[in-house]
């Protein structure tokens, strides 16, 4: 009896979870969930005199779209690969107790700060075949002109997007595995090392799978971003195929209005992998 | 087995003014099992720590049967730490928690199977093997801890707070499975607990650490009615200090002559007993006092009475501290086998 009167106390006094909620469900619902469903209903042509599977099938149908969709795949599993592995060795150097600590942690989250596109065109200055890295090696005598430094921006394989992703990407995983590490604290790898364990073998065998978790989720924003971000491919992709993202945007800028559908269509289909994706990634977890 | 031998260790955390370890120095018979008794922050987790290698103390030696260990990193001692929280490795099962220790030791899986179940059989969870660790409860985690330490058959287990994170009916049980195992095993055991009625029960010894070092090692019964020093006797929860001198087996103080017990340091000193040992009524060491004031804990009732300008604490159960009432006078004894003298305080 005393229990369920505390529960009734509880409800009454806290409200029940759900309303306690409604404020903020109300505005993802509407921002969020709107934007979807009318994006949805865009892509079945909605406002265009009735339903149909047109664009859909003309999206599906068009191989440019496949190979958009390949690299922009390439794009975010290569990112997110790297990203995630960077910023584990990074996570593991960071945590240790040495003399500028804090400056190392505060050099290595700066990026966070710095807009993707003020990024991207850094990487531009940096890696193209005019950049900055083009004219030393020209100046040391190591290429003759521009074509003969390698084309690693508006490259077939997207090397200066990628490279943008992991150097912005990086400090974030970092980040996340480092606040995850010192939830975790020092214990679990001492109780490992008392049982016999070297060192490397209480970081694989202990430290990685407690971290692994944490690595999938940071690891699945990654994806998720670099696989549906648009303005670093812009700055950095080349023009045919581009990432499937750019080619949904030029698709929905297209003065042909017809073309409305089909970038929604294509919008859904990169909403839609990416969801499955990282569905799968969480089930392979668990 | 181990013999293990701390050698006047020294150790300060950076950026605290009192040291965790202070000259702690402290010796463990081959076999024995030695409880480090303690309030929080006295250091003894830090020397557990220390002791496993997972710590580098600043100063002095760990020697496992005379021989310095502090070269050696904590996979390579004889010793195993088991945590206060268990920490078994929540991404494995029962069975390969256990088996962690000889699997890192490339032991058969034959054989590290075999060696599994015996210690699981051994803390009676034969058939928990495929559980993961979020599945059990905690008595049985703690347990599971325990049979991962044993199945390595170290020469030195070191428990640390092995039951405190247990109620009161699984932390009988526990310490009596621990006290079990270890008289089987014969293995050499350092226990760090802040429990006084725990360290009685589990250790052959009792070790008090204070502030960094040991004030005073031996028996249960000896630290609690013969204490080396205030400290030792304040940790017991001795409330009655005397100032006086002691000779020819008396103690003279404000109360007058108090007869002693044999042994009885002699000269200057205080005056201890705990306040369970007064008794009421007429005898030996028998005084008149004045009831001040009397207080319900439970079980006991801690009465607080004046004479001759000093304060006694007695604490009785309900039926002794019936005539206990305050303004009123009361005849205590003071069993001449209760009292003991710290010299020179």
């Amino acid at each position: 009896m005393a229990g369920s009167r505390t529960s009734a106390t509880e409800v009454i006094g806290r409200g029940h979870p759900w309303l306690s909620l409604a404020p903020a469900l109300c505005v993802i619902a509407v921002l969020f969930g709107g934007g979807l469903v009318l994006g949805l209903a865009g892509s079945f042509g909605m406002g265009r005199g009735g339903w149909s599977l047109d664009a859909w099938a003309a999206v599906l149908g068009e191989g440019r779209v496949w190979r958009s969709l390949g690299l922009s795949l390439w794009i975010a599993f290569a990112s997110t690969a790297l990203s995630c592995l960077i910023g584990l060795g990074a996570a593991l150097l960071l945590r240790r107790r040495f003399p500028g600590q804090g400056l190392a942690r505060l050099l290595f989250q700066i990026n966070l700060t710095i807009p993707h596109a003020v990024g991207a065109l850094g990487i531009l200055w940096l890696l193209s075949q005019s950049g900055f890295l083009a004219r030393i090696a020209g100046g040391a005598g190591l290429i003759d002109g521009p074509a003969g430094f390698p084309a690693l921006t508006q490259d077939r394989h997207a090397i200066g997007i990628i490279a943008h992703y992991v150097w912005k990407e990086v400090p974030f995983i970092g980040l996340i595995l480092l606040a995850n590490m010192q939830s975790i604290g020092d214990d679990p790898e001492a109780a490992a090392r008392s049982l016999g364990a070297s060192p490397f073998a209480a970081m694989r065998l202990v430290l990685l799978p407690l971290l692994r978790p944490a690595l999938i989720r940071a690891g699945a924003i990654v994806f998720a971003f670099s696989f549906g971000a648009w303005e670093v491919p812009v700055l950095l992709g080349q023009s045919s195929p581009p990432a499937l993202p750019v080619l949904a945007w030029q698709r929905f800028t297209d003065p042909d209005l017809a073309a409305r559908p089909e970038a929604m269509a294509i919008a859904m289909l990169i909403a839609l992998v990416s969801a499955l994706l990282i569905r799968a990634a969480f089930a392979g977890r668990s | 087995m181990t013999r293990l031998t701390l050698d006047t260790l020294d150790l300060r955390h950076p950026g605290t003014e009192r040291p965790a370890l202070d000259a702690l120095s402290l010796e463990v018979a081959d076999g024995e099992m030695v409880a480090l008794l303690g309030p929080s922050g006295c250091g003894k987790t830090t020397a557990l720590r220390v002791i496993a290698g997972l710590v580098a103390p600043d100063a002095g030696e760990v020697r496992f049967d005379g021989v310095s260990v502090g070269h050696l990193p904590p996979e390579r001692r004889e010793a195993v730490l088991v945590f206060q929280s268990g920490q078994l490795f929540a991404h494995m099962d029962v069975a390969a928690n256990v088996g962690f220790g000889l699997r890192m030791q490339r032991r058969p899986k034959r054989e590290i199977a075999e060696r599994v179940a015996e210690a699981l059989a051994q803390v009676q969870l034969g058939d928990l093997g495929h559980r993961r660790p979020h599945e059990l409860s905690g008595g049985q985690r703690q347990r599971v801890a325990l049979a991962r330490a044993l199945v390595l058959k170290p020469g030195l287990l070191l428990l640390d707070e092995p039951l405190s994170s247990l109620d009161a009916h699984l932390r009988g049980e526990m310490r009596a499975l621990i006290r079990r195992l270890q008289r089987e095993t014969g293995i050499t055991t350092l226990v760090v607990t802040h429990d006084q009625e725990e360290a009685a029960v589990l250790g052959d010894r009792v070790a008090l650490m204070l502030g960094g070092r040991i004030h005073q090692i031996g028996a249960g019964a000896a630290l609690w009615n013969r204490p080396a020093d205030l400290d030792v006797a304040r940790f017991f929860g001795g409330c009655n200090f005397i100032s006086g001198r002691s000779s020819g087996g008396g103690f003279d103080c404000a109360l007058g002559r108090l007869l002693l017990p044999e042994g009885a340091p002699s000269g200057e000193g205080c005056l201890t007993l705990r306040p369970e040992a007064i008794e009421p009524g007429e005898g030996e060491n028998a005084l008149t006092l004045r009831v001040i004031e009397t207080r319900f804990e439970g079980l006991l009732t801690r009465i607080t009475a004046e004479g001759s300008g000093l304060r006694l604490e007695a604490l009785m159960r309900a039926g002794a501290a019936r005539g206990a009432v305050p303004g009123q006078d009361v005849r205590w004894r003071l069993p001449r086998e209760a009292l003991w003298v710290l010299p020179g305080v």
